[in-house]
C-alpha cells in the first residue's frame, strides 16, 4: 500500500516539474440570468485541441503555453461566448452564458457538451437536467427526479410504487442517494410513489452505473449524485406549482448580488386536507401528509474561498384518528467550503450530517396500554477532497472521507396491562473511513483517455452493546443459534476490515464521432438495508457489518460503443457489463428483522451475477427529439439454502426493458410528450400445493424453489402536453405554464405481484374446505389524468 | 409485523388507485404428499393424528385422509424410545386417535416424546418434548369505546403471564358460541410474552394485541363486539421452538397475498417429522403441549 502511495506520488511530482514555466487560466462558468454554476460546460482554445470542462461546482483550470488565444465556454442550450485574451500570466476568465432563447434549449435531452458521451472518458453514466425531467409526462403531473432515473438503461424497479430503484442488477440499498454530498437513505415520500426531491431546489442528477471514480463509495451498485441550485445571485426570483399531489413555492434571491444568494423551496401534500371532509368519527383528527423543505445558501469571500450550506427535512405522516402514529423522514446537512490553493489546485472540504429515523407509536392510554417505537440511522462525515489541474491532458484527485455512524435499530416501549417492558435493540456504533486518488489522463494526443485510481476503504463495527455469537444452523437455511454474547465497549472494534477499490476508465477515440470505452470497478460496502418483502418499506432498518454480517463486494467489467450522427444530433451508444457480487444478504424463512437484537443469526449470505446489454439512441436536437433505451439483462443469486442451493433470478430481474420517450415542440408554446415502456414481468414465489393443519390450509412451494413464476409483462404509455407563457409575454415578471397528462393512457392494469391467498370472505370452519384464489395487484389500475400549473414570478 | 405491514397497505392503496383481480393460473401441482398434523396435549383425553395427502392449492377441497398407516408414539430417555408406548388406531378418513385409560397421559411437561409413522415401506419419525403453557389469570370483558376500525362494544382479553424464562412459545385458541376461530388474520402467537424472539422481555403479562386478538373478527380483519349471552373459551397451548417457527411462518403465509407490495417471499414451514430414509422433512408438525383453559359467558 506504502509503496504504491509513493509511486503515485513521485509521479504526481514529476507530472508537476513538467507543468512549469506553462500558464494557468482559471474560472467560473455560470448562467447569466440567475448566477447558477453550469456544471460539465466545456471551455476550449480554438484552434488547439486543449479543453477541460467545469467541475461540480462550475469550476475549471487551464494550463497552456504561453501566447494568444481565442478561449471559448459553451454549454448546451446556451450561446457560446467567446474573448480573446494574452497568456502571459496566469489570470481568471469567467463566463456568464445566456440561455440560447429559442424554445428548444430547454428540451435538448442532454446537458453538457455536443459529443461528451462519446469523448468522455467516463461511461456508464447518465445525466439529466431539471428542465428535461420537468417535461417527461410524470404520474399524477409531478415532476420527479427518481421516476426520471428509471427510464435510463439498466435501471428498473419492482414495479409502481416501490421504493427506490436497481441500477444493474443491485438491490435498492446498494445507491448511494446523496442530496448536496449528504446520503438521503430513504428516497421516497409516500412508501415509493414520489421521490423526496422538490424539483425547484434541483439543478441536476448524475447517475453513475458502473466505471465509479475513486472518489466515490460505500455502495455497490450506483451513485445518485443530486445537485441543489445554489440560488438566483443576480435578483428574486419565485417558482411555484400547484399539482394534484403537491403543491410547491421556493424563493431564491441574492443576499448580496454576486456574492452570496438563498434558496427556500417547500412542498406539501394536500391529501389530508381535501379528504377531511368525508372522514367520519373514528377518523377525526386523521393526518395524511408529506413534506419536505429544502434550504441553501452560500457566500463568496473572495475568488479563493466559497461557502455553501443546504440542509433538507422531510417527512411523511399517518396518523389515523388520534390513537395511532407513523411517520417517517430525512434530514441532512451540508456546509462546503471550496478553496483555491492555487490557480491549479481546487479543494472543497464538506461535513455533513444525515439522519433517517421513523416513529410509530398506538394505544390510548399511554399508562396501560401503549407501543411506542422509533428507530434511526445517524452519520456525521467530513470529506476533503483535491483536484489538481496540471495541465489541460491530466488532473489528479485525492482526497478522503470520515464517516461516523450510530444506528439505533429501535427504541420501543410497550406497555402492557401498566406493567413497562422494553423491547428495545440496542444501539451499534460504527466508522467508514476511506483515502483516494484518482488521475484523468489523456495521452496519444487526446487519443486515449485514461481516469484510474485507487481507494482504500476501512470500516470498523465498534462495540458499546453485546457481541453476539451465533453457532452453526441446524439446517441450511433456518437460523443459527445464539450460543453466547458478551458485552462491549464503545471504544473497542468488535470487527474491522480494509478493501483496496481500484477503479479504472478508458477511452480509444476512434474517429472524431465513434469511441470505444471500457472499465473497471470493484467496490465495498458496508451498511446494509434489512428488507425481505417485495417493496422496501419505510420499517426496514440499516445495519452495520459485525462479527457475523460480512461486508458486501462487488466487481464490474464493462465495455461500450460510442457513435454520434449527424454532427452530434443522434447519439448512439451500447454497453454490456459483468457484475459479479459477493457476501450478498439474504434470510432464512421467517426471519424477523424488526425489534429483534438478534436478526444476525437470520441473515446469510449469497453471492450473485449480473450481466446484459444496454442500447441507446438519442436525438437530441430538433423540433422532434427523445431517446429509446432497451436493456438486455439477467441477475441471479446464489444463497446456501435457498432454492436448493441453486442459483435463482432476483426479484427484480427483467430480461426486456424498453423505454422509448419523445418530446414535439407543436409551436412555440406547446410541446408534447410521450413516453413508452415495455418490461418483463419479474419473478416470484408461488405455492403449488396446500394442506391442513390445526383448521389452517397451509401453502406449500413444492421443490422449494425461489422466484420460479414470472408476473405478467409489463407495458404503459404516458403523455403529456405543456403550455409555456406566450412569447410576447416572455417579459413580464409571472409566468405561468399549464401541464396536462395522462398517466397509463390505455389503462392497462399491470402487476406488481401475483400471488395465492385464501378468500377472507368466508369464515372458516372446521371440517369445511378453505377457499383458494390467486390475485394479480395492480398498483395503477386505470389511467390517470393530471393538470399542474407551474409559475415563475421575477 | 403482519398489522403494520397491513396499516401499509391500507394508506397506501387508500391513497392511490389500485385494484386486486382474481386471475387463474396453470396448475403448477406437482403430486400429493404426506401431511401429518399431530398436535397433541398431555390431557388424559383421547388424542388425534390426523394424516391427510397435500392437494392442489387451488383445489379448494377437504384433503384425502392416510387410512394405511401405522402410528405411535414412544417415550424417549437419552434418545432411546423406553417401553411406554402409545399406539394411535387408525378410526376414519385418516383419523388416528389414542384413548388413554382413566388418568393416563402422555406424559409431563419436559418428557421427550418420538412419533412414529409407517407408510409401506416409508418410515417417518419426529421427536419433541412435552412444552409448557402460561399462566391464566382471568378473561376479562370490557367496554369499549369507537375507534379506528373498532366499534363501541364488549370485547375479550386474556389475561395470562409468561412462564419466568426466556424462550416459552404459547400458541392462543379462541372458540366463541362453539365455533372455534379460524381465520388468518386469528391466528394468535405468543413468544414470551410479546409477538416474537429478540426482545429480551419475560415473565410478565401479554401485550395488548395478543390479549385482544382472541376476539371474533369480519371480513374485514376488524374486531367484532360480543354479546351478551355469548361464551367465550379460551386455550393456551405451549409450544416448542421448532413449533413456534414452524406456527409463525404459516401465519406469515396464510396472512400474505393481501398487502401486495409489502408481502413476504412464500415460503415453506419447516417440519419437524422427517422420511427416515432421504432425511428429508415431510410436511406438518408434531408438537405436544401442556394447555391452559378458560371459558366465561359474557353477561
Amino acid at each position: 500500500m506504502l509503496k504504491a502511495l509513493l509511486l503515485s506520488l513521485s509521479f504526481f511530482l514529476s507530472l508537476t516539474l513538467a507543468a512549469q514555466e506553462k500558464v494557468t487560466v482559471k474560472g467560473t462558468v455560470t448562467d447569466a440570468t440567475n448566477g447558477e454554476t453550469l456544471i460539465g460546460a466545456t471551455i476550449y482554445l480554438k484552434g488547439t485541441t486543449k479543453g477541460t470542462t467545469t467541475n461540480e461546482y462550475g469550476f475549471y483550470s487551464l494550463t497552456v503555453e504561453p501566447g494568444e488565444y481565442v478561449i471559448a465556454a459553451g454549454y448546451l442550450g446556451y450561446q457560446e461566448q467567446s474573448r480573446t485574451e494574452t497568456f502571459i500570466g496566469n489570470f481568471t476568465a469567467d463566463f456568464e452564458l445566456a440561455e440560447s432563447g429559442t424554445q428548444l434549449a430547454e428540451i435538448v435531452v442532454t446537458a453538457e457538451e455536443a459529443d461528451a458521451n462519446v469523448a468522455d472518458v467516463q461511461m456508464s453514466v447518465e445525466q439529466l437536467d431539471i428542465s428535461q425531467i420537468a417535461r417527461l409526462p410524470a404520474l399524477l403531473g409531478e415532476v420527479d427526479v427518481l421516476r426520471s432515473i428509471q427510464l435510463l438503461p439498466g435501471v428498473s424497479t419492482v414495479g409502481e410504487g416501490a421504493a427506490g430503484f436497481n441500477v444493474r442488477g443491485g438491490s435498492i440499498d446498494q445507491n448511494l442517494v446523496i442530496l448536496d454530498e449528504a446520503p438521503v437513505f430513504n428516497s421516497s415520500h409516500l412508501f415509493g410513489f414520489f421521490s423526496v426531491f422538490n424539483p425547484d431546489a434541483v439543478k441536476g442528477v448524475k447517475l453513475y452505473k458502473g466505471g465509479i471514480p475513486a472518489r466515490y463509495g460505500g455502495r455497490l451498485s450506483s451513485i445518485l449524485d443530486v445537485r441543489m441550485k445554489e440560488g438566483n445571485s443576480k435578483q428574486f426570483q419565485m417558482d411555484g406549482g400547484i399539482g394534484t399531489i403537491f403543491s410547491r413555492l421556493s424563493v431564491e434571491a441574492p443576499i448580496v448580488k454576486d456574492k452570496s444568494s438563498f434558496l427556500i423551496a417547500g412542498r406539501r401534500s394536500y391529501i389530508d386536507v381535501l379528504a377531511a371532509p368525508f372522514l367520519g368519527d373514528d377518523l377525526a383528527g386523521t393526518s395524511l401528509n408529506f413534506y419536505d423543505l429544502t434550504l441553501k445558501t452560500n457566500y463568496k469571500f473572495s475568488d479563493k474561498d466559497q461557502v455553501f450550506l443546504s440542509g433538507y427535512f422531510g417527512r411523511d405522516n399517518f396518523a389515523p384518528g388520534d390513537q395511532a402514529g407513523f411517520s417517517w423522514g430525512n434530514t441532512t446537512t451540508t456546509l462546503r467550503w471550496n478553496h483555491l490553493f492555487s490557480d491549479k489546485l481546487f479543494s472543497n472540504l464538506t461535513f455533513y450530517y444525515s439522519d433517517y429515523d421513523y416513529a410509530i407509536n398506538f394505544g390510548d392510554d399511554p399508562e396501560e396500554d401503549a407501543f411506542d417505537w422509533d428507530a434511526s440511522i445517524v452519520n456525521f462525515s467530513a470529506k476533503p477532497e483535491f483536484s489538481y489541474f496540471i495541465n489541460p491532458d491530466n488532473v489528479i484527485r485525492f482526497g478522503g472521507q470520515g464517516i461516523y455512524y450510530r444506528f439505533e435499530p429501535a427504541n420501543a416501549i410497550a406497555v402492557s396491562d401498566g406493567t413497562e417492558i422494553d423491547i428495545s435493540v440496542a444501539n451499534q456504533w460504527a466508522t467508514e473511513t476511506a483515502v483516494f486518488v484518482e488521475n484523468e489522463q489523456s495521452i496519444f494526443e487526446g487519443r486515449v483517455k485514461l481516469n484510474y485510481g485507487l481507494r482504500a476503504s476501512h470500516f470498523a463495527y465498534l462495540g458499546g452493546r453485546n457481541v453476539y455469537e451465533f453457532g452453526e444452523a441446524p439446517r441450511e437455511g433456518l437460523a443459527r443459534p445464539l450460543t453466547g454474547a458478551e458485552p462491549s465497549e464503545r471504544s473497542e472494534t468488535i470487527k474491522d476490515w480494509f478493501n483496496l477499490e481500484p477503479r479504472a476508465s478508458v477511452q480509444y477515440q476512434l474517429t472524431e464521432t465513434s469511441s470505444l470505452k471500457a472499465s473497471y470497478q470493484r467496490t465495498a460496502q458496508y451498511i446494509h438495508l434489512l428488507s425481505n418483502t417485495t417493496a422496501s418499506v419505510p420499517l426496514d432498518i440499516w445495519t452495520p457489518s459485525t462479527n457475523n454480517i460480512e461486508p458486501q463486494l462487488a466487481d464490474q467489467y464493462a465495455i461500450g460503443y460510442f457513435r454520434n450522427f449527424k454532427s452530434n444530433t443522434y447519439e448512439f451508444g451500447i454497453e454490456t457489463y459483468y457484475k459479479d457480487f459477493q457476501n450478498l444478504i439474504d434470510y432464512v424463512d421467517g426471519a424477523d428483522l424488526v425489534l429483534n437484537e438478534l436478526v444476525e443469526g437470520q441473515i446469510i449470505s449469497g453471492k450473485g451475477r449480473a450481466y446484459g446489454a444496454e442500447f441507446q439512441i438519442k436525438k437530441v436536437k430538433g423540433r422532434l427529439n427523445g431517446w429509446i433505451n432497451y436493456t438486455l439483462a439477467r441477475t441471479e443469486l446464489l444463497t446456501p439454502g435457498i432454492n436448493k442451493t441453486d442459483w435463482y433470478p432476483s426479484r427484480f430481474d427483467q430480461t426486456h426493458n424498453l423505454n422509448v420517450t419523445g418530446f414535439y415542440e407543436v409551436s412555440d408554446r406547446v410541446t408534447a410528450s410521450a413516453t413508452f415502456a415495455y418490461i418483463t414481468g419479474t419473478p416470484v414465489t408461488l405455492a403449488s400445493s396446500g394442506y391442513y393443519q390445526l383448521g389452517y390450509f397451509v401453502p406449500n412451494n413444492e421443490g422449494n424453489g425461489r422466484n420460479n413464476f414470472r408476473i405478467p409483462d409489463y407495458h404503459r404509455l404516458d403523455v403529456s402536453v405543456t403550455l409555456d407563457p406566450k412569447k410576447e409575454n416572455a417579459d413580464k415578471r409571472w409566468q405561468g405554464q399549464w401541464i396536462f397528462g395522462v398517466y397509463n393512457l390505455y389503462s392497462r392494469r399491470n402487476p406488481i405481484t401475483v400471488s395465492g391467498r385464501q378468500d377472507s370472505d368466508i369464515r372458516p370452519i372446521l371440517g369445511q374446505a378453505i377457499n383458494t384464489e390467486s390475485v394479480k395487484l395492480s398498483v395503477v389500475g386505470n389511467f390517470i389524468p393530471s393538470i399542474s400549473y407551474n409559475f415563475k414570478f421575477r | 409485523m403482519t398489522n403494520s405491514r397491513t396499516l401499509l397497505a391500507i394508506c397506501l392503496f387508500g391513497a392511490l388507485l389500485s385494484c386486486t383481480d382474481e386471475i387463474t393460473l396453470e396448475s403448477r401441482f406437482e403430486g400429493s404428499e404426506l401431511a401429518v398434523e399431530a398436535w397433541l396435549t398431555n390431557e388424559s383425553e383421547p388424542q388425534t393424528i390426523i394424516l391427510t395427502e397435500s392437494q392442489d392449492y387451488y383445489d379448494n377441497r377437504l384433503p384425502d385422509g392416510v387410512t394405511d398407516a401405522q402410528v405411535v408414539i414412544s417415550e424417549v430417555i437419552d434418545s432411546v424410545p423406553t417401553g411406554n408406548l402409545y399406539v394411535f388406531e387408525h378410526q376414519d378418513s385418516g383419523r388416528y386417535v389414542w384413548t388413554p385409560e382413566e388418568g393416563q397421559t402422555l406424559g409431563n411437561v419436559g418428557t421427550t416424546l418420538g412419533l412414529g409413522i409407517q407408510r409401506g415401506e416409508q418410515q417417518y419419525a419426529a421427536l419433541t418434548n412435552i412444552n409448557r403453557t402460561a399462566i391464566i389469570d382471568s378473561l376479562s370483558f370490557q367496554v369499549e369505546e369507537e375507534s379506528l376500525g373498532l366499534d363501541e362494544g364488549i370485547y375479550a382479553q386474556i389475561y395470562a403471564r409468561d412462564q419466568v424464562g426466556i424462550g416459552d412459545a404459547y400458541f392462543i385458541r379462541s372458540t366463541i358460541n362453539d365455533t372455534l376461530l379460524l381465520r388468518a388474520g386469528e391466528l394468535n402467537l405468543a413468544y414470551d410474552a410479546t409477538f416474537s424472539p429478540g426482545t429480551n422481555t419475560d415473565g410478565v403479562a401479554f401485550i395488548f394485541p395478543i390479549r385482544f386478538r382472541i376476539n371474533k373478527t369480519d371480513d374485514d380483519g376488524g374486531p367484532v363486539a360480543l354479546q351478551p349471552g355469548e361464551k367465550v373459551a379460551v386455550e393456551i397451548v405451549g409450544l416448542s421452538q421448532a413449533a413456534y417457527l414452524y406456527l409463525r411462518i404459516v401465519t406469515e403465509q396464510i396472512n400474505n397475498g393481501q398487502s401486495g407490495l409489502f408481502d413476504l417471499p412464500v415460503a415453506n414451514s419447516p417440519g419437524n417429522i422427517f422420511d427416515v430414509d432421504t432425511q428429508e422433512s415431510v410436511l406438518g408438525f408434531f408438537n405436544v403441549a401442556e394447555v391452559a383453559r378458560i371459558e366465561r359467558i359474557v353477561e
